[in-house]
């Protein structure tokens, strides 16, 4: 039984073995789906190949502060990058992205109406957010549903992330999710429910920002990519807007 | 198929780590078979610790003890340039132990069962230990190695937790089938997480067939 086992060794170690100079971005994951369109369009535009490593934000930040061999990350808020950068592990600190809560929920029923109002008016359903202590998105989240005062009548579950709780809302298990922009395109336009980004007056307007944790000429090559004309399409086309003074 | 990045690096991580855990595992459990030592239960409790631990507990302390701030780690990242925190050498450490018990039982088994009168035996006509181990308890104790190999490997390949803890999903590096699938649902790509869900439902089922298929009752031996 070994002769196969090896056979499968070698060709693995060869896989790994074959390996373009690539960059290693940590992305929050309200930001996956845009950050792998942005990449796909670095990739093809300067020959680095990137890796994309997905989490939520105080996840990424843990395992950078524990060695994690990542080069860029874009962060779901500006205070993480900016702790990082007090603590020495991150250099260059710039917004990229400013999202917006997304109220989202499967049910038909509400179809075509706004996910906000039914929110509001919703009791005994289960809600969906990003863990509030790990994810900025979780942290805005709990913060509208307390404004809303809607603690006492729904009930609230934690996903690992933004991604994870837009899970529970495609898979069924809770009625509404509280995500960002990024998981509303990634659902496609055959989305039976409702989706409502909530404007950034309602207190719900979350600036984004990327570090360069490790000085290499890639990292800084993506960096500087994040600000170019492609990748700001790219950032618009997914449902957020540019940062503040970044027009 | 981008997913054939995972596999591959699943079935090397477990590949690695259950070659290194059939020559690690067989002393220890050659020793645990026949040992009268007061040490024995001890052993016994601390091989068969990742049985029962949460892999979160055990991908916790990996984290702890494998971190650049710890000394193995330390130590590591001196003699190496690089962490052993999100790397496959981690990874393949996290893995040697926790599938260590499914390497050891087996092995234990079969040299319990097998006694040590063949192995005495053939020292008395003039083998040396190392012969004698080789040339006569190996072969009857292979049904146990087929045991130990398969199931470690298999243990090994659906790792979860642990990997989760210690490796970081880096792809290439630490994404394993079970973290790409984790990674697929979490992205809502379903039809990618059903592809490699059924291959490893298919190639758990296959290698657990042929453990069982090759254990059939031998003819006993005297």
């Amino acid at each position: 039984m070994f002769a196969p086992l090896c056979r499968c060794l070698l060709i693995a170690l060869a896989a790994a073995g074959a390996s373009a100079e690539t960059v290693t971005v940590a992305v929050a994951s309200n930001f996956a789906a845009p950050a792998r369109a942005i990449a796909a369009r670095f990739s093809a535009e300067t020959g680095y190949e990137v890796r994309i490593v997905t989490g939520s934000t105080g996840k990424l930040y843990a395992q950078i502060l524990a060695g994690a061999p990542f080069d860029v990350f874009l962060s779901a808020d500006e205070e993480t990058p900016a702790r990082l950068r007090r603590d020495g592990l991150a250099v260059a600190v710039v917004g990229y992205a400013l999202g917006v809560l997304v109220i989202v929920s499967a049910d038909p029923g509400l179809a075509g109406k706004s996910c906000n109002k039914a929110l509001r008016a919703a009791a005994g359903d289960t809600v969906a957010i990003a863990n509030p202590e790990t994810a900025p998105y979780g942290r805005a989240a709990k913060a509208l549903l307390g404004r809303l005062e809607r603690y006492a009548t729904l009930r609230v579950v934690h996903g690992d992330n933004v991604a994870q709780a837009m899970h529970f809302v495609v898979s069924g298990g809770a009625r509404f999710g509280i995500v960002g922009p990024g998981q509303l395109h990634a659902v496609g336009k055959a989305w039976p429910g409702c989706a409502t980004a909530l404007a950034g007056d309602d207190g719900a307007s979350i600036l984004q920002a990327a570090a360069i944790v490790r000085r290499a000429a890639a990292a800084r090559a993506f960096f500087d990519f994040l600000h170019s004309a492609p990748a700001r399409g790219l950032i618009v086309e997914w449902g957020y807007r540019l940062p503040p003074g970044d027009t | 198929m981008s997913d054939l990045g995972p596999l591959l690096l699943s079935l090397k991580l477990a590949g690695l780590t259950t070659a290194i855990l059939l020559f690690a595992a067989t002393p220890l459990a050659w020793w645990l078979a026949h040992t009268r030592s007061r040490l024995k239960a001890p052993v016994q409790a601390l091989v068969a610790l990742p049985i029962v631990l949460p892999p979160t507990v055990l991908g916790f302390y990996f984290l702890v003890f494998l971190s650049p701030n710890s000394t193995l780690g330390g130590l590591w990242v001196e003699a190496s340039g690089s962490s052993l925190t999100f790397s496959f050498t981690g990874l393949v450490l996290a893995s040697i132990v926790y599938s260590l018990p499914f390497a050891v039982q087996p092995l234990l088994s079969a040299f319990a069962a097998l006694g040590r009168r063949e192995y005495e035996a053939a020292q008395t006509l003039g083998a040396s230990r190392l012969d004698a181990f080789v040339s006569v308890v190996l072969p009857l104790a292979l049904p146990g190695f087929l045991g130990a190999a398969v199931l470690s490997f298999a243990h090994t390949l659906g790792e979860f937790g642990v990997v989760l803890m210690v490796g970081g999903n880096l792809p290439g590096e630490t994404r394993t089938v079970s973290i790409a699938i984790y990674d697929h649902v979490e992205s809502l790509d379903y039809a990618a997480a059903h592809t490699l869900s059924l291959i490893l439902l298919a190639a758990s089922f296959t290698v657990l067939l042929a453990l069982f298929a090759c254990q059939r009752p031998r003819p006993a031996r005297v």
